[in-house]
Parts: structure tokens; sequence; C-alpha cells
């Protein structure tokens, strides 16, 4: 037995030394892993234990089986995948949006030096803004629905895409760029062969920055309109007291979340292949 | 007719604190076929030169005419090859090649077979489909080599190639390339720092004075050597060290 994991451990050795360099890397790994799944074991025992015994008042924080019940009830039903499609649905229309209007807006912003000189001040403005004071105008400018949402998604996100992408595309190594001139290159070829691609990484920190602020607007948006998604069970389970249901909904969004940066990650990992 | 003429180029440069003058009344010719090195004192105006020699730049005064006629923006027969490979790390070995090629609308299938046999000529016909990260710095550079020639140009500017480069690969590299060049029959114009690379490469060696830049001597290289010529044989020829030590004496350099 310790034989076999001794061999898991050490295997692809070339020699012994390099097999007990393969057992240190590797075991630090698993360490690592086990502490991450042990601080949640702990967290949820303790949580149940705790309002089991009435250290905690379950009625205000709830409990973690309570929740898996809330979670399979909600499943059956079918509440479940609706309300959590709904937030994903106007997050990722919102975010999508955000992005290709707002590489939009930065390519046109490095293309013209008098424009981005222009618009600087306003761009500063706009970010600084909290663009959750926009919600009712909003809401009276896209109506009392889904457009709203997604518009303040949108809003929360753009600002930021704009900024982070146009400030890489203007770091744009000058001398790759006077390689492509001496080529012969006009600007749409200079933009499409370096600076597009040489930015390719930053674009997705901006994407995996925009995805969590798209999502937080998406919340809001359900906060103040809405007759489905995660954020309108959160304040309507707020509304009539039932702590479950807020919980539910926030480790549901928790787990969207997470999914929805990965989905980024993985993206960035099929599309930018060079770097490995 | 020469291939190159300047005829007292004058360049200013403006910024919000005032004017510099990079050129003043700089006038010299390259024929055909002409390995010329650039030296001179940091600032005073040889990058500048090429610039203006490959359109980037135009020049404030006087005219710059290449095979008879005036430069007027990027001119097709003339490659420009930088202090750094800046081959892109997001294409292969083959498509940093193509990257001119591609560029000019002149992909096809004689150009790619041109662009294979360069790359298999530099010992780099293996390489093909590796990332420039998997590369040492001495083949980048001939992959950079390879790119500049692939749009098969008369004119090259060589804007302190090696400078980059470790002592070793520098050495190995600049044999490599003076042969190449002399090979292909081409007219080349260095920029170098470097005064034994200027006489070992060169035919002819033009010394800039301070800014703004002039010409203050013109050197023709006569080396004796015996056989085929490299660099290193150049660097062992018994006239080497004349050229040497009065090019450093040109240079007047103080620290």
């Amino acid at each position: 037995m310790f034989k076999f994991i001794e061999r898991i451990l050490t295997k692809g050795a070339v020699t012994t030394e390099h097999g007990q360099y393969l057992k240190r890397v590797k075991l630090k790994k698993i360490g690592v892993k086990f502490s991450q799944l042990a601080i949640l074991a702990v967290v949820i025992i303790a949580w149940e234990l705790a309002a089991r015994y009435k250290v905690i008042d379950p009625f205000i924080t709830s409990y973690p089986t309570q929740i898996a019940k809330t979670i399979y009830k909600m499943a059956l039903n079918g509440e479940l995948v609706k309300h959590t499609w709904t937030t994903i649905y106007e997050t990722l229309v919102g975010f999508t949006l955000g992005a290709i209007v707002g590489l939009i807006v930065a390519t046109a912003l490095w293309w013209s030096d008098y424009l981005s000189k222009v618009f600087e001040p306003y761009i500063v403005l706009l970010n600084a803004l909290p663009k959750m004071a926009l919600g009712p105008i909003l809401i009276i400018w896209l109506g009392n629905g889904v457009s709203a949402i997604i518009g303040m998604s949108l809003l929360v996100s753009i600002i930021v895409t704009i900024m982070m992408v146009y400030n890489g595309f203007k770091e744009t190594d000058n001398n790759k760029i006077k390689l492509l001139r001496t080529l012969g290159a006009n600007q749409f070829q200079i933009f499409k062969k370096v600076v597009l691609m040489e930015n390719l990484p930053t674009i997705f920190s901006a994407l995996k920055v925009n995805i969590g602020l798209s999502l937080v607007g998406t919340i809001v948006g359900e906060f103040l309109v809405s007759k489905a998604g995660l954020g309108y069970l959160i304040v309507y389970g707020g509304q009539v007291f039932k702590l479950s249901l807020v919980m539910t909904s926030v480790i549901i969004l928790c787990v969207v979340a997470g999914l929805l940066y990965y989905l980024i990650v993985w993206l960035e990992k099929r599309l930018i292949k060079w770097e490995n | 007719m020469s291939k190159v003429e300047f005829k007292a180029v004058g360049m200013k440069y403006h910024t919000l604190e005032g004017e510099t003058e990079a050129l003043k009344n700089l006038s010299f010719t390259i024929e055909d076929n002409q390995f010329v090195s650039l030296i001179g004192p940091s600032g005073c105006g040889k990058s500048t030169t090429l610039s203006i020699l490959a359109g980037l730049l135009s020049p404030t005064d006087g005219q710059v005419i290449i095979d008879g006629k005036e430069v007027d923006g990027i001119n097709q027969r003339v490659a420009y090859m930088l202090q750094e490979d800046y081959l892109f790390p997001w294409r292969s070995i083959l498509d940093n090649v193509l990257l001119g090629l591609e560029i000019r609308g002149e992909l096809n299938d004689a150009s790619r077979e041109r662009a294979h046999q360069l790359l298999a000529d530099y010992g780099l016909g293996d390489f093909e489909d590796y990332y420039p990260t998997q590369l040492s710095g001495g083949m980048r550079q001939r992959v950079a080599l390879a790119r500049t020639l692939a749009i098969e140009p008369d004119i090259l500017l060589l804007d302190e190639p090696f400078s980059a480069l470790d002592y070793h690969t520098k050495l190995a590299l600049e044999d490599e390339v003076a042969q190449i060049l002399r090979e292909e029959k081409k007219t080349v114009i260095l920029v170098t720092h470097d005064i034994g690379e200027a006489i070992a490469m060169s035919d002819r060696v033009l010394v800039f004075s301070e800014r703004p830049g002039e010409i203050k001597s013109d050197y023709k290289i006569d080396l004796t050597i015996d056989g085929e010529y490299s660099t290193f044989k150049a660097r062992e020829a018994t006239e080497f060290n004349r050229y040497f030590n009065s090019l450093w004496e040109e240079l007047d350099i103080y620290v």
C-alpha cells in the first residue's frame, strides 16, 4: 500500500533525488487542497452544530441542512433553474454588451489621440460616479423590467473595460509598431496585428474584473426591479424574514460567480496559447 | 547613378520646450551593393538618418533620393532591422517571417517557399512551428533577419542589430550576417557604436559629428584578407588596428 502511494508520488522521476523533489512538490499541493476543503468542512459543521444547539439563533442565521433542503425543494419545483438562469442570462448579456461596446470605444480612443484627449475627463468622471445612483433613471428610461437590469449590468462594467483596455492599447510597444510601419502597414493592420494581439492578456484581465462587476450590476438591478432572479430572491426572502431563502440564494450566487469567472479563464487559456 | 543620395538634409524636432536640430546640411552618397557603417557620438542623428531613409520621417530641409527618386513615405525597396528582434510571441517562427509579406499582400506559394528556404539556410528549418520564447537570442535575431529579407529589399537599414546580444553570439552573428548580405548583393547601412564591428563588416565607414549631425569623415575600408572573407579574418588583417585607432581618435570620446 505504502509502496503504491510512493510510486504515485514519485511518478515521472528521473533519479531518486528527483523523485524526492517531485514527492515534496506533490505533497505540498495535496496539503493546500486538503486545507482548503478542511476550512469549508469546519465552517459547515460548526454552523450546523451551533444552530442545532442554539448557540446561534437558527431563525436569523439558518443552517446548512436547512439550506440543502431549500435547494432540493427549489430544484424539484423548477424555481432553482428559473431564478439562477435569469441572473446568469442578465449578467451575460450585460457583460457581453459592455465588453463589445467597451472594446469599440477603447479602439476609437486609441485610433484618435484627439478624441482620447477630449473624452479623458468625462471618462474619469463617469468612472468615479457610483453607477448605482443611475438605477432610478435607468428604470424610467428602459422600463420596469429585464432591460433596466441588463442596463445596470452593462453600465457597471463598461467604463472599467474602456479604461483598462485603452490604457493597454496606449502602452503597446512602440518599436513593434515602428517595425510594422517600416513594412508599410496601415493603421488598421497595426491595430489588428500588434495592438490587439499584444493586449489580449490585458483584455482578459479586464474581462475577469468585469464578469464580477456585471454580476454586481445585475443583482443591484434585481434589487430595484424584478420578478425573478437571485437578487429578487434575496430581497423577497429578507422582506418575509425567510433567512434560509436568503442564505440559499447567496450560496448559489457564490457558485454562479465562480463559474462565470472560470468561464473567462477557460476562454483565455484557449485563446492565449503562446504564453504556456 | 548612386543608390542613395542625401542632399543637404536637415532635420529639426519640435517640442514645447524648444527646437532640437538633429541633422544639419547632411550630404553623402552610397553606391549599389555597398556596405556602409555610420558611427558617431550618441544622439548625433544616426538613427534619425535611418528613419528618414525608411520614410518614417520627412526631413525638414534638403532631399533624400533613392534610385533617382525622392523619398516620399515608406519605400517598398527598403527594409529596417531594429536593435531587438521584436518577434511577435503569439506567432510561430514561420508566421513571424511571413509578417512583411502578409502586410504587403504578397503572400503566395513562391514567397512562402522563399520564407521556408531562408529559415532552412539559417539553420532554423526545424524550428518553423516553434514560438519565439522557445529560441535563444541569436536564433531569434536570425529569424528577424529572415523576416527582413523575406520581402526582398534592395536596401537594408540595420540599427544596432547586435547590441542586445551577448558578446559571443554577437561575434558569430556579425560574421553570419556580413556573409549573407555580401552574397545577396544588398546595399546595407549599419548604425553601430562598435568600431570593430563597423570595420570588420563594412566597405566604408562614415563618421558623424556631434549634434547637429553632419559627416565628419569618410573612410574606405580596405583590408588584406587571404582566402574567403569573414569578419574574424577581417579583424586579423594588418590594417584593422590602424583603422580602429584613427576612428577612435575621430570619435573623440571623453568619459
